[in-house]
This record gives structure tokens, sequence and C-alpha cells, in this order.
């Protein structure tokens, strides 16, 4: 492997800016080509379906769609997301159950509110910059408790500075939604669906 | 007040010494009107210094045996109004904590939230409602979606906001548009975010 992306992973998996450091340290590296978890099930396909899960109400509009800054995770902490292929709707339900517990212990008031939105990895790794760059990217970070956790990460991000930096966060995330918009669902309507 | 957006909003006027803050449009009062108990928040600067800002935040109860005031609280429910919805969707972002969409997601501020309002305070009559949305990081935002278009403006309370609007149509010229740095203080909304909003129109 030409970088160090498992080590990347393991430091900042957690970190709240895994996808600057991608960015900022293997630029032109191409992390997704290789495994950058220690756990199986390996690199995400370009065919899978990747579930993306909302706890917050405040991120539905009243049409029932997601809205669009639900997205911006992608700029620094990671799009948080689950490989439909890697895990059951039961194993799934039961995971979201436990993150919503979890905060609950945490303090946060928490009702058993979720949504569901997906989208097909080869449709978010075929979203190019005006340049030809690829805008995103999609890695496997698969944990003991998870393994069919993955990350989108914005690859491209203009530097500080940059004029009009905000307007253009703005038109890239939105390409992110482009292919993930939709209703938000349940689980019971995707794992009925192909794929 | 963790019933912000259930109840009936209304509005009011702040009255000399105070003045609102940037835009008279801005001081909303959310509450029940039914009962005469609700809540108000506005940023409000003082006449006599005006770089002296402050925030009214409080509540709104009728005393027993104090005068009506039938045109100011009126008694009889009112029918709130998409615009009000807006804004008590709006408002009710400041409910939200730190953390609020998972670890590292932080509140928005007063501040982002009534430049909100401000800018929609000056919504030409023809243009449509937008959605209302906010980001973990804080920013407030309202947006626009159809098949053809998408148009996104963000508020993170500094006095102005960021746009960037898209139009790509089946057929047709597409066009695309945007910028940071819109001050508020402007009196009318962008020309080129009014282009692609115009075609929005049925």
């Amino acid at each position: 492997m030409p970088c160090r992306c498992k080590e990347l992973e393991r430091k900042y998996h957690d970190s709240g800016c895994k996808c600057i450091r991608y960015r900022e340290e293997y630029p032109g590296c191409e992390c997704e080509r290789y495994s950058v978890s220690d756990h199986p099930p390996g690199l995400v396909r370009d065919d899978e379906l990747l579930i993306r899960t909302l706890y917050s109400p405040y991120q539905i509009d009243e049409k029932g769609t997601v809205t669009p800054a639900s997205f911006r995770d992608a700029l620094e902490r990671g799009l948080s997301i689950n490989r439909k292929s890697c895990i059951s709707e039961a194993d799934l339900r039961k995971g979201i159950a436990g993150k919503i517990e979890r905060d609950r212990k945490e303090g946060k008031e928490r009702d058993e509110f979720y949504r569901v939105v997906t989208a097909r990895c080869g449709d978010v790794r075929r979203l190019f910059s005006e340049d030809g760059e690829r805008l995103f990217r999609v890695y496997d970070t698969a944990s003991r408790e998870d393994v069919s956790h993955a990350d989108v990460c914005q690859a491209l991000d203009p530097p500080p500075g940059t004029p009009n930096r905000k307007m253009l966060r703005k038109k890239t995330s939105t390409r992110l939604f482009d292919v993930f918009v939709g209703e938000a669902t349940d689980l019971a309507t995707v794992y009925s669906g192909d794929g | 007040m963790s019933a912000i957006g259930q109840d009936v909003p209304i509005r009011t006027t702040i009255t000399p010494p105070y003045r609102p803050f940037r835009d008279p449009e801005v001081p909303t009062v959310v509450g029940n009107p039914a009962d005469s108990i609700g809540w108000f928040v506005a940023k409000v600067e003082l006449e006599s210094i005006p770089s002296r800002t402050t925030v009214l935040q409080g509540s709104l109860v009728r005393r027993a045996g104090a005068p009506t005031e039938p045109d100011r609280y009126p008694r009889q429910p009112l029918e709130p109004s998409e615009e009000d919805k807006l804004h008590a969707k709006l408002l009710s972002y400041l409910e939200l904590q730190h953390d609020w969409d998972g670890r590292g997601s932080v509140p928005t501020s007063l501040d982002a939230v009534l430049d909100a309002i401000a800018f929609l305070g000056r919504r030409p009559p023809d243009v449509p409602l937008p959605f209302p949305q906010i980001a973990s990081d804080g920013e407030v935002g309202l947006y626009w979606r159809t098949g053809e278009a998408h148009i996104e403006i963000g508020f993170y309370g500094d006095g102005e906001a960021s746009y960037y609007a898209r139009y790509t149509p089946a057929a047709g010229d597409s066009d695309e548009c945007g910028r940071d740095g819109y001050s508020l203080k402007a009196g009318s909304w962008p020309r080129d975010l009014m282009l692609i909003l115009d075609k929005l129109q049925p």
C-alpha cells in the first residue's frame, strides 16, 4: 500500500475531522483502492447500496425529504453510512436502537425517530468537479462492532481564503445531495427493494 | 418555552427606546394568543446608542385584571400563515443543543436565525416560500428544490449570506450563480439569484 491509509483511519476514525486528514495527508492517494479498515469485508464496490441514517427530525423537511444540509458531514467528520449488502435489516435496526440508547445515556433528549436515504456507491464515485477531479471517496471503515460501516469523504475543498468558499462548499455538497435525494423512508422499504 | 413551533405565532413590534436590529420585520412573537401566554425573541438596539445591541427574550403573560389589548394580543386564536410557520421552524432551531446531530455538531446562534428571518422579510411577493434547514456546523439555511432547480442560502449570523443556485432544465440553457458575503443590509435580493428564482414560477 503506497499510503498509510489504515494508520490514518485508526488514528482519526472518531476524531470528527477524518475527511480533512484524508485530504491533507494523502491528497493524491487513492485510499479507497485499498481497505482502510482492519476488519472485513473490505473495499466498497460500486454496485453496493449505501444507507444513510438520519436521527434528527430537523434533517427532514415537511414533504418528508431529507434537507441538503444533512450531507455536509462529508466535508469534515465523514458521512457515516452502512453497506446494505453487509448487514441484515434486523442487525441494522439493532444498531440504530443502540445508537439512540447511547444518546439517551449521554443525556440527550431522544425519541425513536430515524429515517434513511440511500444511494448507489458508483453514483457517488462518479461525481466529478469541472476540472475532472473526483469530488467524493467512499472508504470501508468497518469496525468490530459494525462491519457494514463506511464513510463518504469530500475529496476536494477550496483552501482557506478562497473567494466564495462557503458557496463552493454548498455547490459540492449539492452534488452529493443529488445522488442521495429522495423521500426519507424506513428500513423495511429499503430492504424490500433490490440491491 | 419548549412548545415553540407548536404554538400560534403572532407578530408584534418593538417600541422605543428599543428598535429592531437590521430589519423591522425581525421582532417575532411566538406564543398562544388564545390564553395570552407566549414568548418572544428579538435582537434590538437602543435608539440612543445604535452600536449597543441586546437580545430580548421573555414571556408575555396577561395579568388578571389588566386592560385587555385586543389589537395587540387578540384572544381569538389566529390561524398561522405559512410564513409564520416558517419563522417558528427557524426559531425552533434555537432549542438544539451541542451534539444535536452527532458528536461535534454545534447549535446555531440567535443571530443566524434572525438573519434568515430578516432575509425572508424582503422576499418578493411572487417568490414561493423556501424550506428551512440547519447544518451540523450551526449554519441556518433556506432552500428551494424542484426537478430543474436547486437554490440554497446560508446564514451564520454575521450579517451576511452565502448562496448557491443552479438551474438545469431538461432542454435549453442551464444557469448557475452564487457567492459569499451578500450583505443583509442590501435592499433587495441578489439579481442573479432572482433570475433563477424567477424560473421556479409556474
